[in-house]
């Protein structure tokens, strides 16, 4: 389980290596104070998502393949309703105040990944508890990383076409260059 | 008559924007993945832009026309359920038009239902709008998400096969890790800062052209 964990947040990072879940993260990374809760969201939506990879696959193994992403995608859908209504019901202030990151994590493509990386590295069920507190874990990591390229990339003294968000995309290409480094690749 | 220019005037105003100007992906930062983990292939590129364009333009129309009958609280679980819904007729035309796509792409494709510039429009921009701006706004997003990713591909793929659409092996020398995303970040922020620098001069030239 702690080597998922550390996988997640290494050498399959899907922010990093992976290039997914970037513009959610670049939009927390705007806002860092709730950080912190929108990981707990995507911890949480991450782990229902491989839950719901787990329990779908062997339902459709005979089905068309395009069938099991429409499902996961319904799937995060109905968490997200779930989850929702829970916290409109329970604890209506903390919903009022974090809704809108509750839906953005839901609907993040690297909570949607979760399920495909699982298949992809036969992890176990306690693996993929793993993976997804890792995958949390990696997505905190990122929006404190963009926060930081966010306020390196808004120097007025940078040519102004490079202000804000074209000088982020190449600080976030060449941090993502290192993180290729986990593959062995020549490049 | 004139209502009809002027609303026609402001749908090529709003498909401009989505293609050039508020383009999704340089300006606004969305569905950057695509772009960055499989944009390295004019024939992923192909694919991913139809995708695209079947799954924008019938969720956001769908959207326009329920979505202002839908709690705002439930909004984001209805368009997941819409694009969810969707994805299976637009996969399958992707699959028709070029077999062995789908499967190829993997999970970039597998993704696409949940793409940030699908959500983003779909939940914001389509039950607050006219179905006319709503339908130019779709099919600008998608314009300009093809247009990005084409391009990069159109580059990274030259770079690795020397051709572009071509079955080419890529070389294994130094250049050959332009497939993997930190080359479609580098790229999709040059395009940025190109995009951001026209936006400039519009600016300096006429402020309220911006």
């Amino acid at each position: 389980m702690m080597f998922a964990a550390l996988l997640a947040v290494t050498a399959e990072n899907l922010l990093f290596s992976g290039g997914l879940g970037f513009s959610r993260a670049l939009r927390a990374a705007r806002r860092p104070a709730s950080a912190g809760v929108y990981a707990l969201f995507v911890t949480f939506f991450s782990l229902c998502s491989a839950l719901a990879g787990n329990w779908l696959a062997p339902r459709l193994s005979g089905s068309p393949w395009v069938l099991y992403p429409a499902a996961l995608t319904a799937a995060a859908g109905v968490f997200y309703l779930a989850a929702a209504g829970l916290l409109r019901a329970l604890a209506a202030g903390f919903y009022d105040r974090h809704a809108r990151i509750l839906a953005q994590a839901a609907a993040n493509t690297v909570v949607l990944a979760v399920p495909f990386v699982q298949r992809m590295l036969r992890f176990s069920l306690a693996e993929t508890v793993g993976y997804a507190l890792g995958t949390g874990a990696a997505f905190f990591l990122a929006v404190l990383v963009l926060e930081e390229a966010m306020r390196v990339c808004s120097n007025p003294d940078m040519p102004r076409a490079f202000l804000g968000l074209p000088g982020v995309l190449v600080y976030v290409g060449i941090l993502s260059m290192a993180f290729a480094g986990f593959f062995g690749k020549v490049f | 008559m004139d209502n009809g220019r002027v609303f026609l005037r402001g749908a090529g105003a709003i498909f401009r924007n989505g293609v050039l100007f508020r383009n999704p992906v340089l300006v606004g930062a969305l569905g950057l993945y695509p772009v960055a983990a499989a944009g390295f292939g004019m024939q992923n590129a192909a694919a991913l832009s139809i995708l695209f364009v079947f799954l924008a333009l019938p969720s956001q129309l769908l959207l326009c026309l329920v979505g202002m009958l839908i709690p705002k609280w439930a909004r984001p679980a209805a368009v997941l359920l819409v694009t969810a819904a969707f994805y299976l007729p637009a996969a399958r035309a992707v699959q028709r038009l070029l077999p062995g796509s789908m499967e190829s792409l993997g999970m970039a494709a597998a993704l696409m239902a949940c793409n940030s510039i699908l959500y983003s429009r779909a939940e914001e921009y389509a039950p607050e709008h006219i179905f006319l701006a709503v339908g130019a706004d779709a099919l600008g997003c998608s314009a300009g998400f093809a247009a990005v990713i084409c391009l990069v591909s159109a580059l990274r793929e030259f770079w690795l096969t020397g051709g572009v659409w071509s079955s080419g092996t890529p070389g294994s020398g130094i250049g050959a890790g332009l497939d993997l995303p930190f080359a479609g970040f580098l790229l999709a922020g040059l395009l940025a800062a190109l995009v951001q620098w026209i936006n400039i001069r519009r600016a300096d030239r006429d402020p309220r052209e911006v």
